[in-house]
């Protein structure tokens, strides 16, 4: 009943900035301040100055079926149910990749004095990073992968199984972020002087895989 | 088998227990940038990236090269014993967070280099297993 009541009472754009603060970027109302509290008034070091005389201590957002209806709505929507999903979910892996790797075999193709910074453009793309200096240019190349396995066992919350001893739960999280670096260096004529990257040893075991390097 | 014995024995009175862990970055330089004989004047950007592996930031300033390396590594255990109330609490984190960087010259000769809280390598392996 309590809850019911808050909407009307008067406070309705204080829950709605504390819902947009916290919740906002999940939520599957999505930022809803300015439709609840009103965007036709400034505040200044007077005080609140109301640009119209519409009321703008609403107990909804004054256009809330079309805010429903937009698709950006249904988009948060998703974010929430997901993260709901997580949050409830026993057993989580997630895998985010960014960035493109660059292939081993591709870089064992590249000949030190003997290609050019263009044949490696051609070969490997544009690259994250490309400094220009007096004695050379350097390309760096970048690809993030994150890897997550969350588990979880326990009681439910508020579920007494044995008495006296609450939430009863265990917990294991491992997050790996693994970077897969190349760098090339080249001479005044662009000439390949050398590389290094460190994806042979990310890709497989990290403390015995050996580098590539040239 | 005697931890899970000794888990099941315990669960009337574990509140919950936990284990976290989280590593981010490649963790070759930190163990091997003791051992690099790197000299100033002398090493180039080249042996010290085929030595490290890669940086994880290029940065100039000027006509100087700046490498910069970072690795964290955080591990933290919690165990919370409790009958009605919490009557045992213990959390355990260990954590790594280092930076190393790295100047070339014009010439892309080193400069300095500076490493920031690294553990030694017994240190180290224990962190690891």
């Amino acid at each position: 009943m309590a809850l019911l009541l808050l909407p009307l009472s008067g406070c309705s754009a204080l829950f709605a900035f504390i819902h947009d603060k916290t919740i906002g970027p999940i939520s599957p109302a999505g930022n809803v301040h300015s439709a609840t509290a009103g965007e036709d008034f400034r505040v200044s070091d007077e005080g609140v100055r109301v640009a119209s005389s519409e009321w703008w201590f609403r107990p909804y957002p004054r256009d809330m079926l079309a805010r429903m209806g937009r698709p950006q709505s249904f988009w948060f929507a998703f974010k929430g149910i997901e993260a709901f999903f997580y949050g409830i979910s026993p057993v989580v892996l997630r895998e985010v990749d960014s960035g493109r790797e660059v292939p081993a075999e591709t870089l064992r193709q590249l000949e030190p004095r003997q290609t050019t910074s263009a044949q490696v453009l051609e070969k490997l793309g544009p690259p994250q990073l490309w400094l220009r200096r007096r004695e050379g240019s350097v390309m760096a190349y970048r690809a993030d992968k994150r890897r997550v396995l969350a588990f979880w066992i326990g009681t439910p919350p508020f579920v007494d199984i044995i008495p006296g001893a609450n939430n009863l739960s265990f917990r294991y999280l491992y997050e790996r972020r693994r970077p897969f670096k190349t760098i090339l260096f080249f001479d005044r004529d662009e000439r390949l002087l050398g590389l290094a990257s460190n994806a042979a040893r990310m890709e497989q075991d990290e403390e015995r895989a050996e580098d590539v390097q040239q | 088998m005697r931890l899970l014995a000794g888990l099941m024995l315990a669960a009337p009175v574990v509140g919950g227990c936990s284990l976290t862990t989280v590593r981010d970055g490649d963790p070759h330089y930190v163990l091997e940038a003791h051992k690099q004989p790197f000299k100033a004047g002398e090493t180039t950007s080249l042996e010290v990236a085929q030595a490290l592996g890669p940086p994880d930031l290029i940065e100039t300033q000027g006509e100087r090269l700046v490498f910069e390396y970072r690795f964290r590594d955080r591990r933290q255990s919690s165990l919370i014993l409790s009958y009605y109330l919490n009557v045992f609490q213990r959390l355990s984190v260990h954590s790594i967070d280092s930076r190393l960087l790295i100047a070339f010259d014009e010439q892309d000769r080193l400069l300095y280099w500076g490493v920031s809280e690294l553990p030694t390598g017994g240190q180290i392996v224990r962190h690891f297993n």
